[in-house]
């Protein structure tokens, strides 16, 4: 059915505009954030607005893109969250299939103790010492398998299945005498789209955003992803201000650079939010053989 | 199968599978020895390096960031300081280095090494309180006798400055880090008042000299439109007020002061009961009712206080000769505008005093580098950080190589251009990256570096501030562990009290008149029993300067 | 004879019917399996560390090693004339985040739900997760900036209109409200994509059926939408309400003074200010062991309500 054909009325437009003007709300901070990077530093403090770029300076992205550490963070971090969020989409849906089946013997005390995770743990220490004794410590992996489920992502993960993957489904499936590996890549996967999608990009962002994992299980610098240097450089930013001399051009800068560092951590996930976009889409197979 | 059954199974599976993981991995302590240092009588050179001994590779762990705009740096491995001391030492020190920006990250770290049982030989970075922790608990080597057989330069300072050696003794009684020294008056003092210069022409008047005068200056500049623009949108005394309170007599925490206590009359004090406390917070509350003191001046964050300074409606404040005087004058000059500020005398209270506390102490707080207890080679690393405190090690560490990094002026070491201007790099920063950790390596600083990092008018305000400054300054004091345990536990509340309060005293929130009520509260939460936990300490220290 | 008979048949149906679901049961397992072992790897083995509250625990001795001090750290924390404050503070914040919070993102899924120009909503959607990219420090920085008595522009417009000054940082009534408001400006399209994946899966022929029957869009929304989504709706809000203590440490830090201790000081800012240098391991597990208990006796009572209630709940 195509909907565009519909005539838009009053309260389509009125949604519309409401949209747009949260979009404005949204995309505002950010808009300060990239004019503020490229401005000239002593103006960015007498233009609190900053409705534009002010006097155009690429001095803090000269600084900032002049560190080889930030190539290889953005090396490493992409390496991250591919093979990250590869593993976590895949261990995550194949353990909420599962636990959305109702025919799953001992559902509800599984789930249980999945929930209670969520409240008790164990702290940094002992997390660390199972990471060691894992022989994980100082490697990629650790990055990679920590984190391969949360809680929360499984949870919706099984309630979309549960919603969306419905018994009856599995058991005309049964009678065509589909196993249950067939069942789920043949039928299952594909409804799975837009969930799958969802805990992508939330993992994926997670992936990206890691930082406070990196450092604990990380020694050599090679290995670190690009949230660690950037915040190095933040925090260092800020002790050279308290300390020493500094360069005329170099005092300014420190002023522009922490905007520069923000955009250079988002940048590469505006290109990537489009294309989720593309599997916010109905099933196909929804249709015909829901009700 | 009954669907309990596999419920019970799957449920003592997870049991048993969990017990197992554990006890695979459960921390073990390691197998420190703290009871014995060796004492192995090195050659007994007096210079440090120890030639006649066999080269030898230790493992090291610090922090490391080398600066923005950096390259080849990736740990101190990498550093003119570490490569040329294997050579002079024969030790080599295999760094491993951490990120963890911000000192709560690298204390986590540093717990999770704790934990894991495997330590380095060398900890680069600690801060004192956490090394007596750990020194107690048996993680770290004290080092007094390893001092006295391998550290002669180390153990030379300790004999002529009993402060020092008061301020690194743990209540146990051992050492447990190796101090960076703050010997010259002129590398601790490093920060004060600081205020427009060419406003006060403007206005016409002179450098205040009291703290009646200065209200008299803040009113000029309020009223008279120093920065010319006709509007009245002067902020005269912006960020941080406490500073300010010292000049009454009494300690107050805040900028370069972490305790409410000071140091009269041979005695630990504490500041908020004392009455010419209120004498400060009326000055204060006269100040900010009558628009001087800038009303966003509490949890001020750093880029607000740059934007009063570079749309110039600040013309006073309080702060680190390196990081606000020389900065900020270099950031107006940056964007045009008149590098109006220099330092000034602090002023003298009611009572006649003056008091900054823009000064540390004899050791650098929150530095130090420990050997850990379960090095095999603890002598031989004795010796080598004994080298830094030698005449030749400080000259290694501040300035690097000569006709490298500096070069003899007229007898005075002075920085060569690859230092002092590189076009990416801050000397401090360039320093820092790749030389050596000139920020906190234990060492005694030289002044000769600390002033090279200065303009003119923060070299003018160091030398203001020196013979002046922190005479009622509380030195590094240690507690024993119960010690420590009450006094946060106290400190957590009575803090939290004495902040709420004391602002909405200066705020004008609360009325003077309930100024009583605010010294009944703090009695009942206990700032009695933490004063004489204060004292307990400081007896202590005095004790150890009486002893030698 | 016939009972028999058919009997003796039925026997190898249910026989079959049964060793399928056991079939089944061992490939679900199967895939259940990477996903248990991690939780028992990394969330469960390590599990006694939550017993370090009751010692007083160094890193380098380890837990066997550490004196143990029953519960001398709750005592303390109990002790604190804040402890009340605390407690409030932290709730109070949490819940008003979770009522906000909660209910907003799935306001905003239906409005774009409502959209049927793909492109338009698409551009608004990748908008709308800008700002969770924004790091706490920067919101933080542009909050300070805006609320600003001498800068500011929201107080530029106040004045605009003949209304006092406010400074909104320094007044302990205003704390939650900015606290909370940037909260779900900063969290209303990341948390709103779940829901709008969720409609999605909402059978179309259900919309054209009341098509058909004259419904309204609101009436649509009422009575499909949303009960479509209800078991997400549900398993949000009660992981939500899990985490309503848990009042982020940063962004409180970052806007608070104290001058809004009495509003605005919540748990994780306490036990911060009292680390001094020491590590407080001890005391902050306990803090957190405190915290935990309490909001896990409060799942589990909202749990089986749920359960009464609407038929769906998180196990």
């Amino acid at each position: 059915m195509n909907r565009l054909s519909r005539q838009m009325n009053g309260t389509d437009y009125a949604i519309y505009a409401l949209l747009v003007l949260t979009a404005i709300v949204f995309v505002y901070p950010f808009y300060y954030v990239l004019s503020a990077s490229l401005s000239d530093p002593a103006s960015v403090l007498s233009h609190p607005l900053l409705l534009y770029p002010v006097q155009l300076s690429l001095g803090a992205y000269r600084l900032l893109l002049s560190t080889d550490t930030i190539w290889l963070g953005y090396g490493n971090s992409i390496l991250y969250t591919v093979c990250g969020t590869a593993l976590n989409v895949t261990v995550t849906l194949l353990a909420a299939y599962a636990l959305s089946r109702s025919e799953l013997a001992g559902r509800r005390i599984v789930l249980f103790f999945i929930v209670i995770t969520l409240f008790f743990n164990g702290g940094m220490i002992p997390t660390y010492l199972i990471v060691k004794s894992l022989g994980l410590l100082d490697t990629r992996w650790a990055l990679i398998v920590m984190g391969a489920v949360t809680t929360w992502n499984l949870l919706i993960t099984k309630t979309y299945l549960e919603m969306n993957i419905p018994q009856e489904l599995r058991d005309a499936a049964e009678v065509d005498g589909a196993s249950e590996l067939n069942f789920f890549a043949k039928v299952a996967l594909p409804l799975s789209k837009p969930i799958i999608a969802v805990i992508a990009l939330f993992y994926g962002s997670g992936h990206w955003n890691a930082y406070f994992n990196a450092l604990i299980y990380i020694r050599q610098r090679d290995l670190y992803p690009l949230q660690v240097f950037l915040r190095e450089m933040l925090i260092l930013d800020q002790n050279t201000e308290m300390m020493g001399d500094v360069s005329d051009s170099r005092a300014l800068v420190s002023l522009t650079l922490k905007f520069a560092i923000m955009v250079a951590a988002i940048a590469p996930l505006l290109i990537v939010f489009p294309f989720i976009q593309r599997f916010f889409v109905k099933g196909v197979l929804i249709g015909a053989l829901k009700e | 199968m009954s669907k309990r059954s596999v419920s019970a199974l799957a449920l003592s599976a997870l049991l048993t599978a969990s017990s197992v993981v554990a006890g695979c991995s459960s921390d073990s302590p390691a197998s420190g020895n703290p009871g014995n240092p060796s004492a192995e009588a090195g050659t007994g050179s007096s210079t440090g390096t120890s030639s006649t001994d066999k080269p030898l590779t230790v493992n090291g762990w610090a922090d490391f960031i080398p600066a923005a705009g950096s390259s080849g740096v990736t740990s101190y491995n990498d550093q003119i300081v570490w490569k040329e001391i294997a050579k002079r030492t024969n030790v080599t020190v295999k760094w491993e280095t951490t990120a963890a920006p911000g000192s709560e990250d690298y204390k986590a770290q540093l717990g999770l090494i704790m934990a894991s049982g495997k330590l380095p030989d060398l900890i680069g970075h600690i801060d004192p309180v956490l090394a007596d922790q750990y020194g107690r608990q048996g993680a770290l080597q004290p080092l007094e006798d390893l001092i006295k057989s391998n550290a002669p330069n180390l153990q030379k300072l300790l004999d002529s400055n009993p402060a020092v050696k008061g301020q690194i003794t743990a209540p146990d009684g051992h050492i447990y880090f190796f101090p960076r020294l703050l010997l010259d008056p002129r590398t601790q003092t490093f920060a004060g008042f600081m205020l427009r210069g060419d406003w006060l022409e403007k206005v016409g008047m002179k450098a205040p000299d009291t703290t009646d005068e200065l209200y008299q200056v803040l009113k000029a500049f309020k009223e008279k439109d120093p920065n010319g623009n006709g509007k009245a949108d002067e902020i005269p005394f912006t960020d941080n007020p406490n500073p300010i309170i010292w000049a009454f007599g009494v300690g107050s925490r805040g900028p370069n002061s972490t305790d409410d206590f000071f140091i009269e009359d041979g005695k630990i004090k504490y500041g908020p009961t004392d009455p010419r406390y209120k004498d400060a917070l009326q000055y204060l509350n006269k100040l900010y009712s009558e628009g001087l003191l800038d009303p966003e001046y509490e949890g001020m964050k750093a880029d607000v206080r740059d934007s009063r300074v570079m749309q110039e409606v600040s013309g006073f404040m309080y702060g680190s000769y390196a990081g606000y005087l020389t900065k900020y004058n270099k950031m107006l000059k940056g964007a045009n505008k008149n590098p109006g500020f220099v330092a000034m005398v602090p002023p003298k209270g009611p009572t006649g005093e003056r008091n900054i506390i823009g000064k540390h102490n004899e050791i650098d707080p929150g530095r130090g580098t420990a050997i850990t207890s379960t090095t095999k080679n603890a002598a031989q690393i004795t010796k080598l950080m004994d080298y830094f405190y030698s005449k030749e090690g400080a000259l290694l560490l501040y300035f690097g190589i000569e006709g490298d990094t500096y070069t003899m002026k007229d007898g005075v070491p002075t920085y060569t251009d690859k230092v002092a201007n590189d076009p990416k790099l801050d000397v401090l920063s360039y320093l820092n990256t790749y030389v050596g950790y000139v920020s906190g390596w234990p060492s005694s600083m030289m002044p000769e570096h600390y002033l090279a990092t200065l303009s003119d008018e923060g070299r003018q305000g160091n030398a203001l501030s020196v013979p002046n400054a922190g005479k009622k300054k509380v030195p590094a004091l240690h507690f024993t562990p119960e010690e420590l345990g009450e006094v946060q536990s106290l400190q957590r509340d009575i803090n939290t009290y004495v902040d709420e309060n004391m602002n909405a005293f200066i705020r004008g929130k609360k009325p003077f008149s309930d100024y009583d009520a605010f010294q009944q509260g703090l009695k009942k939460i206990g700032s009695d029993r933490l004063t004489q936990l204060y004292s307990q300490a400081y007896e202590r220290y005095s004790n150890v300067l009486k002893a030698k | 004879m016939e009972l028999e008979q058919s009997m003796s048949r039925a026997q190898p149906r249910v026989n079959l019917w049964m060793r399928n679901r056991l079939k089944r049961n061992i490939v679900l397992y199967l895939f259940l399996a990477p996903g248990a072992l991690y939780y028992i790897l990394f969330h469960y083995a390590p599990m006694y560390g939550t017993l370090i509250a009751f010692q007083d625990y160094n890193p380098f001795q380890g837990m066997m090693n550490s004196p143990w001090v029953g519960f001398k750290h709750f005592q303390a924390f109990y002790d604190s004339i804040y402890f009340g404050r605390l407690i409030r503070n932290t709730f109070l914040i949490g819940a008003y985040s979770i009522v906000f919070g909660f209910t907003i993102p799935i306001i905003f899924a239906l409005l774009l739900h409502e959209v049927k120009h793909t492109r338009f909503r698409t551009v608004i959607q990748s908008i709308s997760y800008l700002p969770h990219f924004i790091s706490t420090v920067v919101v933080a920085g542009l909050i300070v900036t805006f609320t600003s008595p001498s800068t500011g522009f929201i107080n530029g417009l106040l004045s605009m209109f003949g209304a006092g000054k406010i400074d909104f940082l320094r007044e302990p009534g205003w704390f939650r409200t900015v606290y909370i408001s940037s909260g779900v400006w900063q969290t209303l399209g990341w948390s709103s994509i779940i829901y709008f994946a969720a409609l999605t899966g909402i059978s179309p022929s259900l919309y054209e059926a009341a098509d058909m029957d004259g419904a309204s869009r609101w009436q649509k929304i009422w009575h499909i939408s949303l009960p479509g989504i209800k078991p997400t709706i549900i398993t949000i809000l009660l992981l939500d309400l899990g985490r309503v203590m848990d009042v982020g440490f940063e962004k409180v830090f970052l806007l608070y003074n104290s001058s809004t201790y009495e509003t605005a000081d919540v748990l994780s800012t306490y036990v911060y200010r009292s680390g001094l240098v020491q590590q407080q391991y001890s005391f902050a597990s306990a803090v957190g062991l405190f915290n935990s208990v309490l909001t896990f006796l409060m799942i589990i009572i909202f749990n089986k309500l749920a359960r009464r209630l609407s038929g769906y709940s998180l196990w």
